[in-house]
């Protein structure tokens, strides 16, 4: 399997955060994710509803015609929102490694399986 | 609030409602399980069938929304190739232009989408090797020689994918082989003499989220696996009642000491959970219906472009890539 990249190149950031909140310190924002929906979001919030340092985590898409999706963090306070969305893409991306790992090793035994 | 170890994986299909449902939408469930260390021992995959083109394999200990995301990710991530324009030289047959194309568009090809590149936007039709699929169709009807006006009487009047022929392009015959049609017998077309077909196809790789062309399963779908508990003995007519409210194969009924037959269950897997116990309120209240909330029984059926067994891990690459970019983007505005 070649490391070639499954999705079509682009070239600008995906992410970035709503202004309104910066006031508020580093423990609460919203960000602002471009080209992503659901099937990343519900991920995100089910990682961060696991993170005993997360005190609010959701998301929502505020309009279906733009393929924008909103992620709302709100951790304790000393726990910047920034650092809780990278835990969340660190667990996420561990757990999919451990998913692709245990269905190709189920998929081997299967196949070398006589039955 | 208090939970049994037992009720906590388990759903229960009420008579008029569904309880138990909810997967823990609250911060704070379950401390101490974030970090970057995954308990190896909390996903478990089991292949259940595997044939050509379809899958059906067990996900257990899976959390609802990334059973979600693999099922959205192979749907409409995972890409294909599949013909997205046509150069229609002649075309004098009843079907119009466009509704010839479209149809030509759903032909699923038999290409490893892996092998080749996007095509950038606004890059001429005719592509490169790297990243288009030529394809020619020509056909005209004629009469067969000194026949009747009867229906077989005609030749080439039924156009079929094996009329399609592939014109490789550079290298691609030694590197990719072979790059026909999935299936040789989809119609396409249908005439009658005189009329005449004559037309150019490209064909680039693309994801289901641009156009159901594009997506390499038939379908994908998941369902969890039903449990069921009897919780009162059940006899005779009223067994074979209770029999006859679920599946074939769900509940059988066994033969007692005393000469009686006896209601036992076999294997709820294949139960189609339409809760048809809740018709007879005698025998609604001998049963505990339910659904394990963390098992997962997935059924992948692929188009034929790419086995099912390379779309799940596949879908995962997709995932972790995701991460991956994300990740870049966090510490790129850290640094």
């Amino acid at each position: 399997m070649s490391a070639q990249s499954h999705t079509p190149p682009d070239n600008e950031l995906k992410l970035s955060i709503l202004a309104s909140d910066s006031q508020y310190g580093e423990s609460c924002r919203t960000f602002v994710f471009r080209k992503e929906n659901h099937t990343l979001g519900n991920c995100l919030r089910t990682m961060l509803l696991l993170n005993p340092q997360v005190r609010l985590a959701g998301y929502t898409m505020p309009h279906p015609s733009e393929e924008v999706m909103h992620l709302r963090i709100q951790t304790e306070e000393g726990y910047p929102a920034q650092s809780a969305l990278r835990q969340a893409f660190v667990d996420l991306k561990a757990h999919s490694l451990q998913l692709k790992k245990k269905f190709e090793s189920a998929v081997q035994e299967f196949q070398s399986s006589p039955s | 609030m208090e939970f049994s170890s037992a009720s906590v994986n388990k759903l229960s299909l009420k008579e008029f409602e569904v309880v138990n449902t909810s997967s823990y939408d609250f911060t704070g469930h379950a401390p101490g399980v974030a970090g970057n260390k995954v308990d190896p021992n909390q996903y478990k995959i089991n292949i259940i069938k595997q044939e050509d083109l379809f899958l059906e394999f067990d996900l257990i200990g899976c959390e609802p929304s990334i059973a979600n995301a693999l099922r959205r990710l192979i749907l409409s991530d995972v890409p294909t190739m599949a013909i997205e324009k046509v150069h229609i030289y002649q075309n004098t047959s009843v079907m119009q232009d466009e509704v010839l194309a479209h149809r030509l568009g759903l032909i699923p090809l038999k290409v490893d989408p892996r092998k080749f590149k996007y095509k950038e936007k606004g890059a001429p039709d005719e592509g490169t090797e790297e990243d288009t699929l030529e394809y020619s169709l020509k056909v005209k009807c004629k009469n067969k020689q000194g026949a009747g006006p009867e229906a077989d009487s005609y030749i080439d009047d039924k156009i079929y994918t094996k009329h399609i022929q592939w014109i490789p392009k550079g290298n691609q015959e030694v590197d990719i082989g072979e790059a026909g049609p999935v299936e040789d017998d989809i119609l396409i077309n249908k005439l009658r003499p005189g009329h005449e077909m004559a037309m150019k196809m490209f064909a680039v790789k693309g994801q289901g989220r641009d156009h159901a062309k594009f997506s390499p399963v038939a379908t994908v779908f998941y369902r969890l696996l039903p449990t069921i508990n009897l919780v009162k003995d059940v006899y005779d007519q009223d067994a074979i009642r209770l029999q006859k409210c679920f599946s074939p194969g769900v509940m059988e009924l066994e033969p007692t000491k005393n000469g009686r037959k006896k209601a036992v269950i076999i294997d709820p897997r294949d139960d189609a959970c339409n809760r048809n116990v809740y018709r007879y309120p005698e025998l609604a209240d001998c049963v505990e219906l339910g659904k394990v909330k963390d098992h997962f029984i997935f059924n992948v059926e692929s188009t034929g472009a790419l086995p099912p067994t390379d779309l799940v891990p596949m879908a995962l690459d997709i995932l972790i890539e995701k991460c991956d970019t994300f990740l870049k983007e966090i510490d790129m505005t850290n640094t």
